[in-house]
């Protein structure tokens, strides 16, 4: 599988922010910038139900 | 003493009023005493009373207000700091006055002498003009001189070949980034003391225009990834803002694409699809708890 490593690391992200967990332990998982992941995670907001966020795996 | 005629008068006139009298020697002293010379002062040096050389003088012409005036003036003159302060201490907060490098706060607190006196000595002598407003400016120079050091330090290096190092801007940038503020106009106040017309002239083609510097970006991005093109653009705008910049989108986009249409053989673009997301997911992370994702060692592959 040949993709960029920032592309990789941002699926990821987003997709724990989806399953709800916290930037702070995304940031640890990944090493995106935390401030990245706080405008990710209104993009994954925005997305799903607005305001509402998705429940905990 | 001569017996003027005008003095024996008065003490004729004064021998007329009851009670004990002084001598004419005493009188002609009194009545020809400097203008300024106070009543308890006179009375001492002649040897008589307060109310005596007072009644004597007044006789003689002189009114209240000449005396009292007169006393008020002594008695300043005898107590101020000037007259009796040891005359090294007194050269040092004169020249320290004059000066006009510390406040007189302080110039009270090494010489000892309260503010009151100082702003007196300074206001008799004229030694520091506009003493009110000159202790600030002189603290905000305290404040303010590391900074000019630096600059100046900054304006005045040079490279080993004995080239200047860094450009008026530069300057300013550096400092920025150790978080000292420092004006462009103050910057070039500074470079016009310690540059000549010459050098500074010289530095005028180094400096690189912010288009420029723009297009330099765009080039490396698009020549060294494959990034999509809107998320060039995105990083193009966090790196102009973090300069102090406020680009817009608009105007990036603009000068990618006029760029890029004369740029041949570029790289394809990479396209941020659904498919290749489900594929990340599927491969990393699709575990009930999260793994590490250890991308440091990925990008160096």
């Amino acid at each position: 599988m040949k993709m960029p490593v920032w592309f990789i690391r941002e699926t990821i992200s987003e997709e724990y922010l989806r399953q709800g967990y916290h930037p702070t332990r995304i940031t640890e998982l990944t090493g995106l910038p935390e401030p990245e992941l706080y405008r990710l995670r209104e993009n994954v907001r925005q997305q799903t139900k607005r305001g509402k966020k998705p429940a905990a795996v | 003493m001569p017996k003027t005629p005008k003095v024996q008068l008065a003490y004729q006139k004064y021998r007329r009023f009851p009670g004990r009298k002084i001598s004419f020697k005493k009188f002609s002293r009194i009545v020809n005493a400097a203008p300024n010379e106070s009543v308890s002062h006179l009375a001492q040096r002649i040897s008589s009373h307060i109310p005596t050389v007072r009644r004597i003088l007044i006789l003689s012409g002189r009114t209240q207000e000449q005396i009292s005036d007169a006393g008020r003036n002594a008695h300043q003159l005898a107590n101020r700091i000037d007259t009796y302060m040891d005359p090294a201490t007194m050269q040092w907060v004169e020249n320290q006055l004059s000066a006009n490098q510390l406040t007189i706060t302080k110039i009270s607190s090494r010489s000892g002498i309260s503010k009151k006196a100082l702003r007196g000595i300074n206001s008799r002598k004229k030694l520091r003009p506009h003493s009110r407003s000159s202790g600030s400016r002189i603290q905000w120079k305290e404040r303010r001189e590391p900074v000019w050091v630096r600059i100046k330090g900054l304006l005045k290096a040079r490279t080993v070949d004995g080239d200047l190092k860094y450009t008026e801007k530069e300057v300013k940038d550096l400092l920025r980034k150790t978080g000292v503020r420092a004006g462009h106009d103050l910057i070039v106040k500074i470079a016009q003391q310690v540059r000549s017309e010459e050098e500074r002239a010289s530095m005028q083609g180094r400096q690189i225009p912010a288009t420029a510097r723009r297009e330099t970006f765009l080039r490396r991005a698009l020549r060294s990834t494959f990034e999509p093109t809107q998320r060039i653009i995105r990083r193009a705008i966090d790196r102009e803002a973090a300069h102090g910049r406020k680009p817009s989108k608009a105007g990036i986009q603009l000068a990618l694409t006029r760029f890029s249409s004369n740029q041949p053989g570029q790289k394809r673009r990479f396209l941020e699809g659904e498919t290749n997301k489900r594929k990340i997911i599927q491969r990393y992370a699709r575990k009930l708890r999260p793994q590490k994702f250890n991308w440091e060692a990925m990008a160096t592959k």
